[in-house]
């Protein structure tokens, strides 16, 4: 180690100085590092480090080496090899990358070759179109555009052995790059594959899925990118074996989309990997996050998407988010695991009135079919029955009441059927909510709604407003009671309208009858004082149902799903990076008080900590998560809750950027 | 609390890098020793290196005493030269004024020709004694004030006159030096006859011990310049050489040896 000895003024200097101090010391020798000391200094205060190429002799002249008794004379070999040292003091380590290189004159001189060479490599930047690719087992080609300066050098460094490179692997000033990716099926291993290459000083991988062996989880029947969109996938690995999971990506005529794909968790993937399909391992217990961006174009693309996975219990949810409004959407996942075996259709209620107006994305999971579509008003009279055509993996997206205009002003539904007989779950529905430039999620009610369920929050009072949507998915009518309780699991008594008609009531439980085919709208008033909690919803045939919950100063809203799945554990996975931050509502959906423990794993699946919750019964707490668990704050993870023997819980996640546009991040089931 | 105080010291970090990195610093430059004491043949093989393709800069070194022979009293003219010559070949700057053994004789003469000082004298040998040169030199310690003092009116003087010369916008780069021994480098002498084998070097540890030598007192002298600096050019990059091993005396805050 070199310079400890300056520590305490190198590091008062470099606190004084940040950003502005370049560190500069003799060149390092071959196995040589850098002094802790400089390497801190560069990383916490912006401080570079600089190298002195050779070893002034006074009238000696210079060496290339100490001691100066028996110095190793320059050569322009010499000369090279302590350059390119000095540049990549930390194997080409990009934060500790010298800019700043002193040579004795003379050298500069005797091998001005080697010097321009030196100069070229110090202020030539380097970038690439992309980070990396992926591809299909398949394989196929790719291209990379390198952007540089007229002047500046670059090679392509070597290969794996199952890419060959087409193009010339070397030019001066901005260029071209392409290579070809044997198929899987030709090469030694059927495993997923996954190597790296330089250009310039740049990296660039490639990644190829095996050809075997991934079966299909979910679909996500929306994402969008570019034009000011991205998407971020989060898949979470709900079991204790380490997987892959396999993300692919489908444009709405079912043809495979190419999207560049940030991979946050791999800071050595520098760039976008642009990919159709590709594999990432997820850790036991961890998740992994893949953010669809636009193309280089900045075009608008969307689609839908397909998880797979390899060997594990995978779960997930996609976001996306426009940049230019920071307003963010969560597509739930819709998946044999948590909807059971079966063939059910999707309902998603709208309400389209007082210029609010519903979006929806439709995802043909299966071979080209058409879809029964039927439009019922809120009373459950049917406006409407058509079908929509999808090829194989197809998607589309529309604003309800410009394709369906009997559905502009009210309320209802809309339900999309699988093709009558079709014994395979095909269809994956999205609702959007867009209200004065604010955007929700609708959850699609899939049709096998149960006669009971409970919503992990409701707030009401101080700008908040909460509005409870109800539908009646039988075939009779359907009586239901809707019980409202406090944090300490008491009846709460609240202000209700009925946008539909009818008095105001102020009650701690609602007594009403849906006809078939119908929805209910209740909506707590705004009032002075905020109350939270939770509620409980049972009726006397199947009902499916959500509620919005509003903050009107900024017209922000966010869904809580009527939670009827009756899981013996929850998953919330959570990105408080970027200053975000998540908020968590836990109810007892049971009369017996609970403890309900809690378990907190990073990004990796390493566990964090554990805690518990205390609840009364129908009791309700709601806190942000870096509260209870400090250590969860600026990081990424799963917090688990269990439900207490015999007991039943719901639980709630909301994402809260710096930008405030909160979004509702499902509770995955485990 | 502290996560905030963090946050904000990156922020404060990026704003200061993005002032100081309007300039490019990057690249080659070229290094001679004190240009004040170099041969006419150096001169032109500094010149002609500064030619070659690929240099970007050069670090002028001009020793304090060259720049202000008589206190109060500077000679721009060799400076002046040298920062001429890189303009005109479009190279960058890097400035280096050391003390050390350039330090003024007058620093250390009673006023009113000079500023009262305290000298320590020392002989010192380049590369710890395997050149076989001794070398005799008198400076100040690092936290006398009448040094302290001088050196930030040279400091300031100096900015004064490169922006009055139209030149302040040329320099990229400005060396933190006043702590030095023979070169540029934050060092001070701390070898002796024993470390070095050399019979004609001082026993630097006995001088500084005698002299009240405390590593807070070198922080405290290392502060004030660094102060200095930023004062004087406050939108600048600076530079500070370090050197891998004996930098300085080995001596403790008890003023005692270390040993081992």
């Amino acid at each position: 180690m070199i310079g400890d000895e300056d520590e305490p003024l190198l590091m008062s200097a470099a606190q004084q100085l940040p950003g502005r101090l370049v560190v500069q010391f003799d060149f390092l020798m071959p196995g040589e590092l850098p002094s802790v000391v400089v390497t801190n200094a560069a990383q916490n205060y912006g401080t570079l480090a600089a190298f002195q190429t050779n070893e002034y002799l006074g009238n000696g002249g210079a060496a290339c080496s100490e001691p100066v008794t028996n110095p190793t004379p320059c050569t322009a070999a010499t000369f090279l090899t302590m350059l390119e040292t000095g540049i990549y003091p930390l194997g080409h380590d990009s934060t500790l990358r010298s800019q700043y290189i002193e040579v004795f004159h003379a050298n500069a001189t005797a091998f001005p070759a080697s010097a321009q060479q030196a100069h070229l490599e110090l202020t030539c930047d380097y970038q690439l179109s992309l980070g990396g690719q992926a591809f299909a087992y398949a394989g196929g080609t790719g291209t990379i555009t390198i952007t540089t300066g007229a002047n500046c050098p670059w090679s392509v460094g070597t290969l794996p052995s199952w890419i060959t490179l087409t193009s010339p692997s070397s030019g001066v000033g901005p260029g071209t790059v392409t290579y070809q990716v044997a198929p899987s099926s030709m090469i030694v291993s059927a495993s997923d594959l996954s190597g790296s290459f330089t250009i310039g000083d740049q990296s660039f991988t490639v990644e190829q899925e095996g050809g075997c062996c991934s079966s299909v989880i979910g679909w996500m029947p929306h994402l969008a990118a570019g034009g000011g969109w991205t998407t971020t996938f989060t898949v979470v690995n709900k079991s204790s074996t380490a997987g892959v999971a396999n993300t692919s990506f489908f444009a709405p005529g079912g043809a495979s989309l190419a999207l560049p794909l940030l991979v946050p968790q791999q800071p050595s993937i520098a760039g976008a990997v642009l990919a159709s399909t590709i594999d990432q391992p997820i850790p036991a217990n961890g998740l992994l996050v893949l953010e669809a961006t636009g193309a280089s174009t900045g075009a608008y693309s969307e689609g839908s998407a397909l998880l797979g996975g390899k060997g594990t219990d995978l779960d997930g949810f996609a976001i996306f988010h426009y940049g230019p409004t920071q307003q963010e959407a969560v597509v739930p996942m819709g998946s044999l695991s948590t909807l059971g075996p079966g063939n059910p259709p999707y309902v998603v209620a709208f309400d389209n009135t007082n210029g609010v107006l519903t979006g929806v994305a439709v995802e043909n999971t299966n071979a080209t079919a058409s879809f029964p579509v039927i439009i019922r008003d809120d009373q459950g009279n049917i406006l409407r029955t058509t079908s929509i055509s999808l090829p194989t993996f197809g998607h589309t997206s529309f604003v309800l009441s410009t394709m369906f205009p009997q559905t502009a002003n009210i309320r209802g539904t809309v339900e999309f059927d699988n093709p009558p007989g079709d014994p395979v779950f095909q269809i994956a529905a999205l609702g959007i909510r867009y209200t004065g430039g604010t955007t929700t999620t609708i959850p699609a009610l899939p049709k096998l709604g149960k006669p009971a369920g409970s919503m992990a929050h409701l707030a009401a009072g101080n700008g908040w407003q909460t509005t409870f949507v109800l539908v009646n998915q039988g075939t009779g009518a359907s009586n239901i009671t809707l019980n409202f309780y406090d944090d300490n699991g008491s009846p709460l008594s609240l202000p209700l309208t009925f946008p539909q008609g009818g008095a105001p009531v102020t009650t701690p439980s609602l007594n009403q009858s849906i006809a078939p085919g119908a929805s209910l709208w209740v909506q707590v008033a705004d009032g002075d004082t905020l109350e939270t909690g939770s509620a409980q919803l049972s009726a006397t045939s199947n009902v499916g149902g959500f509620a919005i919950f509003r903050y009107n100063p900024n017209g922000q809203e966010a869904v809580v799903p009527l939670e009827n799945r009756g899981a013996g554990a929850y998953l919330i996975a959570y990105d408080n990076t970027a200053n975000t931050a998540t908020g968590i509502a836990l109810a007892n959906a049971s009369g017996a008080p609970a403890n309900i423990p809690v378990t907190l794993r990073d990004e990796a699946g390493n566990l964090l900590g554990t805690s518990s919750i205390a609840l009364n019964g129908n009791g309700h707490s709601s806190f942000i998560l870096s509260g209870l668990f400090p250590q969860s704050a600026t990081n990424r993870g799963a917090v688990e809750f269990d439900a207490p023997a015999g007991g039943t819980i719901s639980v709630l996640g909301i994402r809260s950027p710096p930008a405030l546009t909160f979004t509702t991040l499902p509770a995955l089931a485990k | 609390m502290r996560a905030v105080a963090r946050l904000t010291l990156m922020l404060l970090a990026a704003s200061s890098f993005a002032a100081a990195q309007s300039t490019d610093i990057r690249g080659i430059y070229l290094y001679t020793n004190d240009v004040s004491q170099i041969t006419a043949g150096t001169t032109n093989a500094l010149t002609t290196s500064l030619n070659v393709t690929g240099v970007d800069g050069i670090a002028i070194v001009v020793g304090w005493d060259a720049i202000e022979p008589s206190m109060g009293q500077f000679q721009w003219a060799l400076l002046d030269q040298w920062i001429h010559t890189a303009i005109s070949g479009g190279k960058k700057i890097d400035l280096a004024v050391p003390a050390g053994d350039s330090t003024p004789p007058w620093l250390f003469q009673p006023a009113p020709v000079g500023a009262g000082a305290t000298p320590l004298n020392f002989t010192v040998s380049p590369h710890a004694g395997s050149t076989g040169v001794c070398q005799s030199e008198t400076i100040a310690a690092p936290w006398d004030s009448a040094f302290l003092g001088q050196w930030d009116a040279m400091l300031g003087a100096l900015s004064a006159h490169l922006k009055s010369a139209g030149t302040y916008n040329a320099i990229t780069l400005v060396r933190i030096t006043g702590i030095n021994r023979t070169t540029e480098e934050l060092r001070l002498p701390a070898e002796t006859a024993a470390s070095t084998g050399l019979a004609c070097v001082s026993n630097s540890l006995q001088t500084w011990q005698a002299a009240g030598y405390r590593p807070s007192l070198l922080l405290q002298g290392w502060n004030a310049v660094v102060g200095s600096f930023t004062k004087s050019f406050p939108d600048k990059t600076f530079v500070v050489s370090i050197i891998p091993n004996d930098a300085f005396p080995g001596i403790n805050e008890s003023g005692l040896l270390i040993t081992g």
